[in-house]
């Protein structure tokens, strides 16, 4: 079965949740599902800074989005679109398949060709 | 006693195309006929093993296409390519690339590829004796010196290190390592150190390959899409871990939060160390192991990672290998003195572990010996508070009882280091998730047999598993090995989160019994031998459980680290064999069966 990889942004942790449950649960809470879920939350765009003792001097600066990544079994679902991002490869997760990720580049190039600048031909 | 109707192991795992091939006895002719587990994993660059020769096995993977097709795809710019010539590898496949003009002759390649990333080219000289490899988007240059091998000069952004590794015969193998994101690659030919080849002038060169990674490893040769190498993507794994004796490794979904696992210059912190990469043989078998350095500076040595969160309640497991290069001890924290272990490189043992008890609790720590002085050394703690965090390590040449030791560095002595690994939400760790700039996860490792009636015992039989299990195992009851058609008609053997090992059958979807062992870690040896209303659990030569009260349920899928019905539930287990019978073995059988 062909995995595809995608990223998604959610406005919060519930929405993520409730579209995540779409996918299909069990009565204890057990995905029903063959797809591989990554909850990567609000990232971290800028990373805190701590002393010796570990004491926060500055703050990680967190995404106000919450991110999911998937590795469909399967094409990815549609109804999932909306919520679908882009970014220059690969962002800070993915999923350890060559065939994901090659699939994943070409589309990203396909859709966003500026994440992917031409070489100077200048000497 | 009777043969059985599968096996599994037993010292001989068989792998063809990807599946796992179980062994059944032909009922008509008792000859042994291969029985497929569809294998499913999806990850082929996130999953390692440690092979038979005890070291770790990777994915692999070579980037470029025609890595060794010059005159298709490669764009030549003023130069020829001819075919045909003597190669290092003693065949006749190596290429001479002329100038043809002046200008800026080379031979280029367009590629997207991020990350830490090793470039190599095999390459000799022929009318020049020089070579300048240039990469773009991620900024490097690198000069060698094809008459003696020598690295005359390399600079760029993004560059890391380059090598030569001489093949003979004149050959060197060229690579450069670089960090970023690569858009084009290009090879020159040149008479001399930064003197591009006039027309008619080239080098010799062969077998291009581009790899995540520090270090160019074994050649893959490519063609009109990249190749693979060592482990794929729904390859079963097949471990040599302390032992010669081999046993599928199976394991959950897990993700590595360290962005950079073995290219520890990039991490966020580097107080008072210095970082040399390519230092030494590393468990890999390749010169890619990292030393720390802390430097003369007298206080602290450390270096952290950061870019992920721990969670209330759940637990973190940090992991890395390492080796005493002058210092004997390696530090190991989450977020400095609220988690941390010290661990004695010289003898293997951790010296100490230890939380605050208010940001986390709960800690454990273990060192493993991996061979040649290398140690895995783990640490392992539940978070009580959400917040971001990160990992930090240092070494000192004393241990306290502390996240580190303030010093000065005698400028030589340090620690090894390689295979940094962080998995979230996590109350043991698993086996070496390698990571060049990204997270990185790895897929659940399961396997089935969707139609096996035929070799399931209907109303007596009898299921045995050798197994190796660690951990606390924190999801409820995921499989081991597994007997089903639904939910509701199933038995086999589970892991139970009581760190137990829990052996059930339901049938009609009423429980028909349930036990658990009473151990929780290591090898053990269960047989469940089962007819109507008589039900024995051997356990390492030890009857466990008996009934006379169980109905049998049809049963038609066989299932490794997962059910028949849900793939989710997970665990880590190494399984060394499994065999299932369609008699009831007697309970002598069972205790010699079982018997370790």
């Amino acid at each position: 079965m062909k995995k595809v990889f995608r990223k998604y942004a959610f406005g919060s942790k519930g929405a993520a949740t409730t579209k995540l449950n779409a996918l299909g649960i069990d009565e204890e809470g057990q995905p029903t599902h063959n797809h591989s879920i990554v909850h990567l939350g609000n990232l971290v765009e800028v990373a805190g800074t701590y002393d010796e003792e570990g004491n926060e001097l500055t703050a990680p600066v967190l995404s106000d989005t919450y991110s999911v990544d998937v590795m469909w079994d399967g094409e990815p679902v549609a109804d999932w679109d909306a919520q679908m991002i882009w970014c220059p490869p690969m962002g800070v997760h993915t999923f350890g398949s060559s065939s994901a990720i090659a699939e994943w580049t070409q589309k990203c190039k396909e859709l966003h060709p500026e994440y992917f600048p031409e070489p100077e031909e200048l000497e | 006693m009777s043969n059985a109707t599968l096996q599994l192991g037993g010292g001989n795992f068989a792998v063809k195309d990807g599946k796992l091939l179980g062994y059944a006895t032909d009922p008509k002719t008792s000859a042994f006929v291969s029985r497929e587990f569809d294998f499913s994993r999806g990850s082929n660059l996130a999953a390692t093993r440690v092979d038979a020769n005890g070291l770790i096995e990777k994915g692999r993977e070579n980037l470029l296409v025609q890595s060794n097709q010059f005159d298709t795809t490669w764009f030549l710019n003023t130069t020829s390519v001819t075919s045909g010539q003597s190669g290092y590898d003693g065949s006749s496949d190596a290429w001479l690339l002329n100038s043809t003009a002046t200008g800026f002759p080379r031979i280029q390649q367009t590629i997207s590829a991020s990350g830490v990333l090793t470039l190599s080219v095999y390459a000799k000289a022929a009318t020049d004796g020089f070579m300048l490899i240039r990469t773009f988007g991620a900024d490097s240059q690198v000069w060698f010196n094809l008459n003696n091998g020598n690295i005359v000069n390399s600079s760029g952004t993004e560059y890391v290190s380059s090598k030569t590794d001489n093949v003979g015969n004149g050959w060197y193998r060229c690579s450069v390592v670089l960090n970023g994101s690569l858009t084009s690659l290009r090879f020159y030919p040149e008479s001399a150190y930064g003197v591009y080849s006039t027309s008619g002038n080239g080098i010799y060169i062969q077998d291009a390959q581009l790899e995540a990674g520090l270090v160019a490893t074994d050649y893959i040769e490519t063609g009109a899409t990249t190749a693979q190498a060592g482990i794929l993507e729904d390859m079963p794994r097949i471990d040599y871990t302390n032992s010669s004796s081999p046993a599928l490794l199976l394991e959950p979904q897990r993700t590595n939060s360290i962005e950079q696992s073995e290219y520890l210059n990039t991490w966020n912190t580097i107080v008072n160390m210095t970082i040399d990469v390519n230092q030494g043989t590393s468990p890999e078998g390749h010169d890619n192991a990292t030393k720390l350095l802390p430097t003369t500076f007298n206080g602290e040595h450390f270096i952290d990672k950061g870019g992920f969160s721990r969670t209330a309640g759940e637990y973190i497991s940090h992991t890395i290998y390492a080796k005493a290069d002058g210092y004997n001890y390696l530090y190991i924290s989450n977020a400095a003195s609220r988690l941390y272990g010290v661990y004695n490189l010289s003898n293997g043992s951790v010296e100490y572990v230890n939380s605050n008890g208010t940001d986390f609790t709960n800690h454990s720590a273990n060192i493993e010996d991996v061979g040649n002085g290398w140690y895995r050394c783990a640490l392992i703690g539940q978070a009580l508070t959400s917040v971001a965090t990160y990992m930090r390590i240092s070494c000192a040449p004393v241990a306290v009882d502390s996240q580190g030791y303030n010093f000065a560095g005698d400028g030589t002595s340090g620690v090894l280091v390689y295979g940094a690994q962080a998995e979230t939400n996590s109350s043991y760790p698993t086996s070496y998730i390698p990571t060049y700039g990204s997270a990185v996860t790895r897929n659940a490792d399961t396997g089935i047999i969707n139609s096996a009636t035929d070799l399931i015992g209907q109303t007596e039989g009898t299921l045995f598993l050798d197994v190796e299990f660690d951990g606390d195992e924190s999801v409820s009851y995921p499989s081991l090995v597994n007997v089903d058609t639904n939910s509701s008609n199933r038995f086999g053997i589970l892991r139970n989160p009581n760190d137990k090992i829990h052996i059930y059958m339901i049938a009609g979807g009423v429980s028909q019994f349930t036990t658990d062992t009473t151990q929780t870690s290591g090898r053990v040896k269960i047989a469940l031998a089962y007819a109507n209303n008589d039900v024995a659990v051997y356990v390492n030569g030890t009857s466990l459980f008996t009934s006379s009260s169980v109905s049998v349920p049809a049963t038609s899928k066989i299932s490794l680290n997962r059910f028949g019905y849900n793939t989710t539930l997970n665990t880590k287990s190494r399984i060394g064999n499994t065999m299932l019978f369609k008699t009831r073995l007697s309970n002598e059988e069972l205790a010699t069966l079982t018997t370790i």
